[in-house]
């Protein structure tokens, strides 16, 4: 079986060819697996939103290639069958949803692949439960929160029944509550198979992902599981980029001196790590530490 | 005496509808001159549809508004006179932009007070500055050739160029990138701190709340549920969790280090306080 998306050497270029020019994406190559939660994160400017709408056939690269599944995007004859295997999320919850009744909207994409009625019904109910919004059905989608709103139109995309789910900076305009329950959604649906690749200004969110790829002017500048790229904070910085709070409160403690182990990501690890410290009662008679 | 003052505000959209919709609901709140408040609540809390009416844009639906000691809710209220000393920041702002030149487009509003043009000249390359934008490289430039952090300080000069007294600013770094977000904050911090401007902040963010604000106001669906300074506001985590807010990161992990039983001392609001009580509580110092 093909990786889920290959891309090779990708080159976008908006206005190519005009006194107006502009290099978005200058020579990306990734590939992505199936299964795996890759973070996309970058500086605004960095190429993130123009990668995105390669994946799923929104823009065709001005130079190179991407494959989704197998299929070329540049192959006209394959546009529908890479949206029905990619499905997008983008920011504004209120721009995406079309229909009068939540489970209407998340009909709409299996009536226009032409999914016959039974199993339409059958596809709404299972992509409701899917990110818990199954009392909503019939509940009109403007009067829903914004966490709630982008739920459903991750729904919409599920009942396409795709591989990969990708979110272009979907959590932004959500409040806490609504950013939990987008990635906590997006976690579970990640464990039960499906694909995720979420672009994000976040770090905190970022560090929830298998892999994170960092892009810098239209190119990868970093690329690495959380732990590895989280241990760079030096050339994060120089991208424009952040630590997450929780390894940069660790980086902060080491270089006070405390032995806190490397790799720390999570507050329960940290959490771990401070209470062995405080028990380390060789550690605190060595430094005199009462 | 207070510079903004509410009292029993009530503001209903569509009244007498059957799209009728309660926004804020009998809202009363004090604002002094030099204040930092953070005014934080989940989506449709009535943050943006309050603070309207700081400067006049919506009318109460019942209760009073006083800004500057102008009674708002009076029909021959001068809220253009308001309007010049409140300064609104909206969401995305940058999708508001409209001068051929950043020059242009900043010096709008102060063009439309009569200022003689040495005297425009003065207010933008001063608001331009003061967001950290260089006046002679950015001036000339057209805004829709910006970035979208740069774009985001070229709207927030055209507020500051009108010289308010009250800044309000809904969401400002939403949508930041890290690097934007904290030079977008600094510069609200640095106009208060240095010209002790009032600023309004609404926020999705509880790690900006308590990094910039001393004083918090909640709100949920359209009353005000809590209102105290922000090292208050904050003890009160599982409240806060309920109604879908949550207190800042770092506050929730001393949270956690206490749960464990390690004598970390409450109420940590930044990084660099957790820092200390962690140092502290284990004897590092």
């Amino acid at each position: 079986m093909p990786p889920l998306i290959e891309i090779r050497n990708l080159r976008h270029v908006y206005n190519a060819g005009t006194p107006a020019a502009v290099v978005a994406v200058d020579g990306i190559s990734l590939t992505v697996e199936r299964g795996e939660f890759l973070a996309v994160v970058g500086g605004n400017g960095s190429g993130k939103s123009t990668l995105a709408k390669h994946l799923n056939a929104l823009l065709l690269p001005t130079e190179g290639e991407v494959h989704v599944d197998g299929l070329d995007t540049r192959d006209r004859a394959s546009v529908w069958d890479i949206r029905q295997r990619v499905g997008m999320v983008f920011q504004n919850p209120d721009n995406q949803l079309v229909a009068t009744v939540v489970e209407e909207d998340i009909a709409f994409g299996p009536e226009n692949l032409g999914v016959p009625r039974g199993e339409i019904v059958a596809r709404v109910q299972e992509a409701l439960a899917a990110v818990d919004m199954l009392e909503y059905r019939r509940h009109a989608p403007h009067l829903l929160s914004g966490g709630q709103k982008q739920r459903v139109a991750i729904a919409g995309i599920l009942a396409m029944r795709p591989q990969c789910l990708v979110l272009d900076e979907a959590t932004t305009m959500l409040d806490p509550l609504g950013r939990r329950e987008v990635l906590e959604t997006v976690r579970r649906l990640n464990a039960g198979g499906v694909t995720v690749i979420h672009i994000t200004h976040t770090m905190d969110e970022a560090v929830l992902a298998h892999r994170i790829i960092a892009l810098q002017a239209g190119r990868i500048g970093l690329e690495g599981p959380p732990a590895q790229v989280f241990d760079r904070a030096g050339d994060l910085e120089a991208m424009g980029l952040t630590l997450p709070l929780i390894p940069a409160l660790a980086r902060t403690l080491r270089a006070d001196g405390l032995p806190l182990r490397e790799g720390i990501l999570f507050a329960e690890q940290f959490v771990d790590a401070v209470a062995a410290l405080a028990a380390d009662t060789a550690w605190k008679s060595r430094n005199g530490v009462h | 005496m207070a510079f903004i003052e509410c009292e029993t505000l009530t503001h209903i959209y569509l009244k007498g509808t059957p799209m009728e919709t309660v926004a804020v609901r009998d809202v009363t709140l004090r604002i002094d001159q030099g204040e930092f408040v953070a005014i934080i609540g989940p989506t449709g809390s009535g943050k943006s549809t309050l603070v309207q009416h700081f400067n006049a844009l919506l009318r109460p639906t019942s209760g009073t508004v006083r800004v500057g000691g102008v009674d708002l809710s009076d029909p021959k209220a001068d809220r253009k006179a308001v309007r010049r000393q409140v300064g609104l920041l909206f969401q995305y702002p940058e999708h508001q932009l409209f001068g051929e030149t950043v020059f242009e487009d900043v010096s709008f509003g102060p063009r439309n007070l009569g200022l003689p043009p040495d005297e425009v000249k003065t207010r933008v390359e001063e608001a331009l500055r003061s967001v950290g934008l260089d006046p002679a490289e950015f001036g000339p430039r057209s805004p829709f050739s910006l970035s979208g952090g740069e774009m985001r300080r070229v709207a927030a000069a055209g507020v500051l160029a009108m010289s308010p007294t009250v800044l309000v600013l809904d969401e400002p770094a939403a949508g930041l990138d890290p690097r934007g977000k904290t030079e977008m904050l600094g510069h609200f911090r640095a106009l208060h701190a240095q010209r002790g401007i009032t600023v309004v902040l609404i926020t999705h963010s509880m790690d900006e709340a308590a990094a910039l604000a001393k004083r918090v106001v909640v709100l949920d669906r359209g009353r005000v549920v809590m209102d105290g300074p922000a090292r208050e506001v904050f003890t009160r985590a599982d409240e806060l969790t309920a109604i879908g807010l949550g207190v800042p990161a770092v506050t929730d992990l001393v949270r956690r280090l206490r749960a464990r039983g390690l004598p970390v001392r409450e109420n940590v609001l930044t990084v660099d306080e957790a820092r200390e009580a962690i140092r502290e509580a284990l004897g590092w110092s």
